[in-house]
């Protein structure tokens, strides 16, 4: 595919002391809408299978229902705007086990492994939140197998990731994560192609104060 | 092994030595109802062996033909065709049956039998012809100095769907076959008198005498007694020649064990089995029957086209190949499911007449320009009623918005008012005489139109001719949603914009009467649909698309997605593009679609089309090749004409050698892939 592109994924993550909270993911590609339409209008490019519109509402309709029944997860709520092409789905959960449930729920749906890569935990007594995050070689294996203009869609794409708390973060272990100013949030924004090589590492362990 | 025949066949197109011999055009008998000349000199003359050669390795047509040991070549003039001179391939139908030929100049002194035949069996020689039959007995070959001469074909199925004609050769027909055959519950005389056609009759008392022996041969097939019903059928039928029958039964091979070998074991299924192969066995044993029996007459025809001045190809250099067809209509109604339309729904598709009548196909090369033209005579009827609509003329003004820079064009003319008056004749003509119950509901729904519409008063509305122009590429602003961040990460969507690049097109047509398109627009102004500034209408962009404009202009409407040019329509300051022979294109055609190739790779970059990488030299050579156009001309001289054409690059010598080299390339990229 000769084209550059870009998308935004951004997961805002917000912690209650507790342990509870609620997490909203939004997949942004509306900057490339029009190459986005043109793509949908193919079934594959390149070996890579291009869903209809059809399918990536019936499939999204199933991850919800899924995660509608999963214990600990409740509120849930997504939109498709095929106008723009912005994805979101959103819900509260009740401890950080149903957090990764949710993740969990979603990376069988879309049959993808972020499980057994990527998890969190909060301790209520330390009030410490730590994201475990494991480079998966087999994705820079196969994103090396794409040709390097397939590859430039990735260049502008990019993650962002922000963790809100009630109290004040005490200490963020990433070198790259940005503490607020009001010291209740970390931010931490990636290169999707860093991620995908392995150059960056999402791997966190932010300290609140109690 | 039809197959490799065929392929035999398109080697003979590709290659060629002077020899010396007669045009065997007058082998093609006269009921001849399709016919596929190849001008070899032509073709040789416009490309090479080693070229052709090399293709054919490519494509593994050698090495396929060898492994089955019927032709052992590795270079195309091992085969002793003579291709200085035209070759032929006919086809010829009755009710019953339909034959083919393949007619091929032989060299002096070839060693054809040695090449192609060699596992076919001797029949005696006729008429100065040496013969010989396949080992499946479906096709027969004769040979003399000067020619080759394939002959096959086939048994037309339905034929034997009419109960009379199935009760006379033995035919089981199931009780939905026995309804098929007559449709017509009313007039039965009707259906009768649909077969009762001197074929038919003449069918019949010819084939009294086979019929005994088909059925006993497809008896003695069901007994699965295969070797001794094919002896018998031989034996019962003196043929006057010289045929071993041990040689007949290697591939008489219906998979009779197979099908018996099915998991199904319902008795109904069974019986159904058993009556399809008990008719195959006659039908084949009747169709080699008749092949025989036929093939004298068709290696000598009584009378032939040679004097059919559509068929001959002499001193037409640029013309590779043609192909004629006596009946377009015949050959379209050939690949309708009749009986199955008849049946089910009644409709007579078998008088379905759209006034086609012959029709020449021809693969021309002219220079680096490869074109497939089309030529289609019309009956008197069909031909008025088309005449008065495509009779009308471009509105000349359009010359004067014919954009600089463009990606192609497209222009269609009719005349609107010939149109609606003749639509009621046309859907008379063409589906009238389909089914009789529908026929009253059809003369009430024509006589509506006629009364309802006033053709005069659309035609002002729309007079019929279109011009439509792909421009170049404009950049227009996008707007897209994006995130902001303040000091606590707390983040708001924001609209930002970016530039692209779109195509955008230019549509005119002539409108006198322009009240109804306004009326429209206003009611969509108020509605909030559409704008109107300006003098301009724009009508708000649907999902993911841009505005249209739309502007009116003395009998003109203009309709086009970019507001400056549409503005400068308005404004007088509109650039034409000078180029007069492009102008007088324009109007040339009844219809006309022109693609600028060359321009294609360079837009799909700037607008960021995704390519599928097997596609990407494709387009990349794209940009080497000239225009691409598909034209139709109208009615001349009762006939209505069209033309495909695609100016290849000029890197080889002509446009047939850009194009063996490009599926030589193809097939090599295949390999390596």
């Amino acid at each position: 595919m000769a084209l550059s592109s870009c998308f935004d994924l951004v997961e805002q993550v917000d912690m209650k002391t507790d342990g509870s909270g609620a997490i909203k993911a939004t997949l942004n590609m509306s900057k490339s809408r029009s190459k986005v339409a043109s793509l949908m209008k193919l079934k594959s490019v390149n070996g890579i299978n291009i869903p209809s519109e059809a399918t990536i509402k019936k499939e999204m309709e199933t991850a919800v229902k899924l995660l509608r029944n999963t214990t600990g997860i409740s509120n849930v709520q997504y939109n498709l705007d095929f106008n723009n092409y912005i994805a979101t789905i959103s819900c509260d959960f009740q401890s950080i086990n149903a957090l990764n449930d949710f993740t969990k729920t979603l990376s069988k749906q879309f049959n993808s492994q972020i499980t057994s890569y990527n998890s969190y935990e909060f301790n209520n007594n330390t009030q410490s939140f730590k994201r475990n995050y494991t480079y998966m070689p087999s994705i820079g294996k196969e994103f090396s197998k794409l040709s390097a203009e397939d590859r430039k869609i990735f260049d502008e794409a990019y993650y962002t990731n922000i963790v809100r708390f009630n109290s004040p973060v005490k200490s963020s272990s990433h070198q790259e994560a940005k503490i607020a100013s009001n010291r209740k949030a970390v931010f931490l924004k990636v290169k999707a192609t860093d991620l995908i090589t392995g150059k960056a590492n999402l791997s966190n362990q932010i300290t609140l104060t109690k | 092994m039809q197959l490799k025949y065929y392929i035999l066949l398109s080697i003979s197109l590709f290659t060629g030595l002077l020899s010396f011999g007669q045009d065997l055009i007058t082998r093609i008998p006269a009921n001849a109802d399709l016919v596929v000349s190849f001008n070899n000199p032509a073709i040789f003359k416009h490309s090479t062996f080693e070229d052709v050669n090399e293709m054919l390795q490519h494509l593994d047509v050698f090495s396929s033909m060898n492994a089955d040991r019927e032709i052992d070549i590795k270079d195309i003039r091992e085969i002793d065709i003579d291709y200085s001179r035209n070759a032929y391939i006919y086809k010829s139908s009755s009710d019953s049956v339909h034959y083919i030929g393949v007619i091929l100049p032989l060299r002096k002194d070839h060693q054809i039998t040695q090449q192609i035949m060699r596992k076919w069996t001797d029949l005696s020689p006729s008429q100065g012809y040496q013969r010989r039959i396949s080992s499946d007995n479906k096709m027969l070959g004769a040979w003399n100095d000067n020619m080759l001469f394939l002959f096959f074909g086939d048994i037309n199925t339905f034929y034997f769907k009419n109960s009379a004609i199935a009760e006379r050769y033995g035919i089981q027909l199931s009780a939905y076959e026995v309804d098929a055959a007559y449709p017509w519950t009313e007039t039965d005389a009707y259906a009768y008198e649909d077969y009762a056609t001197a074929d038919y009759i003449e069918g019949i008392a010819d084939s009294v005498a086979m019929v005994e022996s088909a059925v006993d041969a497809a008896e003695e097939f069901y007994q699965d007694t295969l070797r001794d019903s094919v002896d018998t059928y031989w034996e019962g039928y003196d043929f006057d020649m010289e045929v071993d029958s041990a040689d007949y039964d290697s591939d008489f091979n219906y998979d009779w064990e197979s099908t018996y070998d099915s998991a199904y074991s319902d008795s109904t299924y069974q019986a159904e089995q058993d009556r399809i192969a008990y008719n195959k066995a006659i039908q084949d044993s009747l169709f080699q029957q008749w092949l025989l029996r036929d093939f004298d007459s068709y290696l000598l025809p009584a009378q032939n086209l040679s004097k059919n001045k559509q068929i001959q190809l002499k001193g037409k250099n640029t013309i590779l190949t043609r192909v004629w067809i006596k009946d377009l209509d015949d050959v379209y109604k050939s690949f309708l499911p009749l009986d199955a339309f008849t049946s089910s729904y009644g409709f007579a598709l078998s008088n379905l007449n759209y006034g086609y009548q012959d029709a020449i196909f021809d693969f021309v090369q002219d220079g680096h320009t490869l074109k497939l033209s089309s030529s289609i005579g019309l009956d008197k009827e069909v031909e008025n009623m088309l005449k008065s609509v495509y009779s009308s003329k471009y509105n000349r003004k359009f010359t004067n918005y014919v954009p600089e820079n463009h990606l192609g064009y497209m222009t269609l003319n009719v005349n609107t008012e010939a149109f609606i008056k003749q639509l009621p004749n046309m859907m008379n003509r063409w589906y009238g005489g389909m089914s009789y119950g529908i026929l009253d509901v059809m003369d009430i729904l024509m006589t509506s139109i006629e009364i309802t519409f006033d053709e005069k008063a659309i035609s002002k509305v729309m007079r019929g001719d279109h011009v439509l122009f792909v421009n170049d590429v404009q950049k227009v602003t996008r707007e897209y949603t994006d995130y902001e961040y303040d000091e606590n990460y707390d983040y708001k969507v924001v609209t930002k914009t970016k530039e692209e690049q779109v195509p955008n097109f230019l549509w005119m047509f002539t409108s006198e009467d322009q009240r109804l398109f306004k009326q429209i627009l206003n009611y969509g102004v108020r509605k909030g649909e559409c704008t109107f500034i300006g003098d301009i209408y724009k009508l708000e962009a649907a999902r993911n698309t841009d505005s249209v404009y739309i502007y009116f202009k003395d009998d003109m409407v203009f309709v086009g997605n970019n507001l400056p040019q549409i503005a400068s329509i308005r404004d007088n300051n509109f650039r034409s593009s000078g180029d007069s022979k492009l102008k007088k294109e324009l109007f040339a055609n009844t219809a006309s679609l022109v693609v600028h190739t060359q321009r294609i790779p360079e837009v799909l970059r700037s607008l960021e089309v995704p390519i599928i990488k097997s596609w990407n030299r494709t387009v990349q050579n794209l940009g080497k090749y000239g225009d691409m156009q598909a034209k139709m001309q109208g009615i001349r001289k009762g006939r209505i004409s069209g033309e495909l054409s695609l100016d290849f690059p000029q890197e080889e010598k002509n446009a047939l050698g850009y194009l063996l080299k490009q599926i030589k390339e193809q097939a090599e990229e295949s390999e390596n892939r």
